[in-house]
């Protein structure tokens, strides 16, 4: 059976004059949560944007819920529920007056889940947007978007700035919309604690390019710490997947990618003792990737 | 083949601004009270200025408010985004915006051109010769204002549409004044009658496709535009 | 179903060996009997918001550990053919585990830790 895909960008450019967008694909089925990971300016709300049909690519193909962006944007986008960090709602109007807007719009609006997410987020219909807290703002966008049951989630930086409870609250939400395996979910975050938890997709985005992109359990097992204690003065072995080298005096931690159970042996061949081999955070991973890339993009330069 | 969402992005913006509107409304309909209760106590060198200032007032002010509001701050306070993920394509959106701001303000329009024409040429203030220019200072008006929409639309720009504002507006009595000296106009507007010769009707025909033209273009740019945020 | 699974964020081991840990935990100490079913892997994923294939690996490998049975289309259960002796020591493996590698990072010798067991035996 093909499960359809929520989105599948190919080769997508966008060209500004002081950052690129280049070359990204970026493919997930329905019913999957892909998490965009990257520094501030490395291309993420554009990805988004992108997505959304707000932006058009410089070159190719962006397709979501099976429609073409942005030419066919409007089917796309009444089954798609977008919420950015930067998305402002109207400062002198209720939360109400926002609730009956977007019903107004979607007869996919959910009544009832309306009224269940005002309370589990303790908000009140009558509040004006001008008054609510940050965590209370991206709370009401949070519920205008998923009251609507979109089959996408969109979601740039959704829990930036937010306390832990909140965060929390976010998180829950995102997740139980997923209850229905059509439903997906495309987010963006600098905290790789949110991307760990609830993604099965994860992809790397540094400097407009994307760096890896892959399933979150591979991922997670195909990266390794190994701390070896070299007494014989030895020389590390060229192996293809080391990421970095951490030396202090007899004691060296290699980072590795592509992991496999017979790596450790390839560091006793050399004459090494290994000590222990850790698993590494997602948080880890990501600053090792992104250093690797950032030196082997100034090697380039330089030769 | 999903429904366009035009109309409720028009409900939206009328009932974001409706206290506004009506103020200006209420401001307007006060204005023409006072004239009524000036009318004969006081010169008629006064009454015409201080009329034609009271009846414009309301409405030019009603009219650039809300494309301030409608449109820069739409993109300045960053409900924007929030729009621009409906349902909706640059082109309808535009279209909203147009739908929101021309009726509104020509509402105001025709209220000030039948209190002015009434004040004018019902109570007989000016002599019937000068209609064509009165209605060409009218048209004159609506063609500013579709100017300064169009550039508060195509820029959502603070800085930009308050330029255009001071330019169109200061530009508009200049225009008239140049208008008001042209001998084919001059030498009829103290006359009785209403004369419509080739070169009254030529500027009337000018300011009309003026407007056509403005409001096409800035659809038609806008629906061309691939980034919108 | 409330399944109130809860996990340390202290707790350095990969979270599908965490879930792994809960529901075998269950099993063994018998709160969930031979043939219970399981939620399926979206329900727990959104009941505990971790990502469906983290639940989806748990559910793999508790499968290829023999603890649950899952039938394509109709879900998961636990095996009734389980070997409950056997998962019991294998919880109980995971603890000393668990205790070697802390004591390890504490610097504490091996005989010294056999004792400390010593002493609760």
């Amino acid at each position: 059976m093909n499960i359809p895909m929520a989105v599948e960008c190919q080769g997508i450019s966008k060209i500004y004059p002081h950052f690129q967008l280049q070359n990204v694909d970026l493919s997930f089925e329905q019913g999957t949560v892909m998490g965009l990971v990257g520094p501030n300016g490395a291309g993420k709300s554009t990805i988004l944007r992108l997505v959304m049909g707000l932006l058009g690519p410089d070159s190719g193909s962006i397709k979501v819920l099976g429609n073409s962006m942005p030419a066919n944007q409007v089917s796309a986008k009444r089954n798609i529920g977008f919420i950015s960090d930067d998305m402002r709602l109207y400062e002198s109007e209720t939360i109400a007056f926002h609730m009956d807007f977007i019903k107004s719009i979607f007869n996919s609006w959910d009544d009832e889940y309306a009224t269940t997410l005002l309370q589990r987020f303790n908000l009140t219909k009558q509040q004006k947007v001008k008054g609510l807290s940050h965590g209370q703002r991206v709370k009401t966008t949070l519920l205008l978007a998923l009251a609507r049951r979109p089959n996408l989630l969109v979601f740039d930086e959704p829990t930036t700035g937010l306390d832990p409870v909140v965060r929390k609250e976010v998180l829950n939400e995102m997740m139980s919309s997923l209850e229905d395996e059509t439903r997906s979910i495309l987010f963006s975050s600098h905290n790789t604690l949110d991307i760990e938890q609830i993604s099965d997709y994860i992809t790397f985005i540094y400097g407009g390019r994307i760096i890896e992109s892959r399933n979150k359990e591979d991922f997670l097992d195909s990266w390794r710490r190994l701390r070896l204690i070299n007494s014989n003065s030895c020389q590390l072995p060229n192996l293809p997947n080391i990421r970095s080298i951490q030396k202090s005096g007899q004691l060296c931690a290699v980072t590795v990618t592509n992991y496999e159970d017979t790596t450790p042996e390839k560091f006793t061949n050399a004459g090494f003792t290994v000590d222990t081999v850790e698993r590494l955070t997602l948080e880890e991973i990501f600053l090792s990737s992104v250093h690797y890339a950032e030196r082997t993009a100034k090697k380039e330069t330089i030769s | 083949m999903s429904i366009s969402i035009v109309p409720q992005l028009v409900k939206k913006d009328l009932l974001l601004w409706r206290k506004m509107i009506l103020i200006f409304g209420l401001a307007n309909l006060i204005a023409i009270g006072i004239l009524a209760m000036l009318y004969g106590r006081v010169p008629s060198w006064v009454f015409s200025n201080l009329g034609f200032s009271l009846l414009i007032i309301p409405g030019a002010a009603c009219g650039m408010a809300l494309l301030m509001q409608t449109n820069v701050f739409e993109k300045v306070k960053s409900t924007q985004p929030f729009i621009m993920s409906l349902p909706v394509t640059v082109k309808e959106f535009t279209l909203a915006k147009l739908l929101v701001n021309i009726p509104v303000f020509t509402a105001f329009w025709l209220v000030m051109i039948s209190a002015s024409f009434y004040f004018c040429f019902g109570l007989g203030l000016f002599p019937m010769g000068a209609l064509p220019f009165m209605v060409m200072v009218f048209l004159g008006i609506f063609v500013a204002y579709t100017l300064i929409l169009s550039v508060s639309i195509l820029f959502q720009s603070l800085g930009i549409t308050v330029i255009a504002i001071m330019f169109f507006e200061m530009g508009t009595p200049a225009y008239l004044w140049t208008v008001v000296y042209l001998n084919p106009i001059s030498d009829y507007i103290y006359g009785s009658e209403a004369v419509w010769n080739s070169t009254a009707l030529t500027i009337v025909t000018i300011q009309v496709l003026v407007v056509i033209f403005t409001v096409s273009a800035t659809y038609f740019i806008q629906s061309r535009k691939r980034d919108f945020i | 179903m409330n399944l109130n699974f809860i996990f340390s964020q202290t707790d350095k081991r990969p979270m599908y060996q965490q879930i792994m840990e809960q529901i075998t935990q269950r099993i063994s100490i018998g709160d969930w009997p031979a043939n219970t079913p399981l939620p399926s892997i979206r329900q727990l994923a959104t009941e505990i918001s971790v990502s469906v294939i983290t639940v989806k690996r748990a559910y793999l490998e508790l499968e290829r550990d023999g603890v649950i049975v899952t039938q394509q289309g109709k879900g998961s259960w636990v095996n009734a053919s389980l070997d409950l002796e056997r998962l019991q020591r294998e919880e109980l493996t995971n603890h000393v585990e668990q205790a070697r590698k802390l004591a390890k990072s504490l610097a504490i010798s091996e005989d010294e830790l056999v004792n400390m067991i010593k002493k609760y035996t």
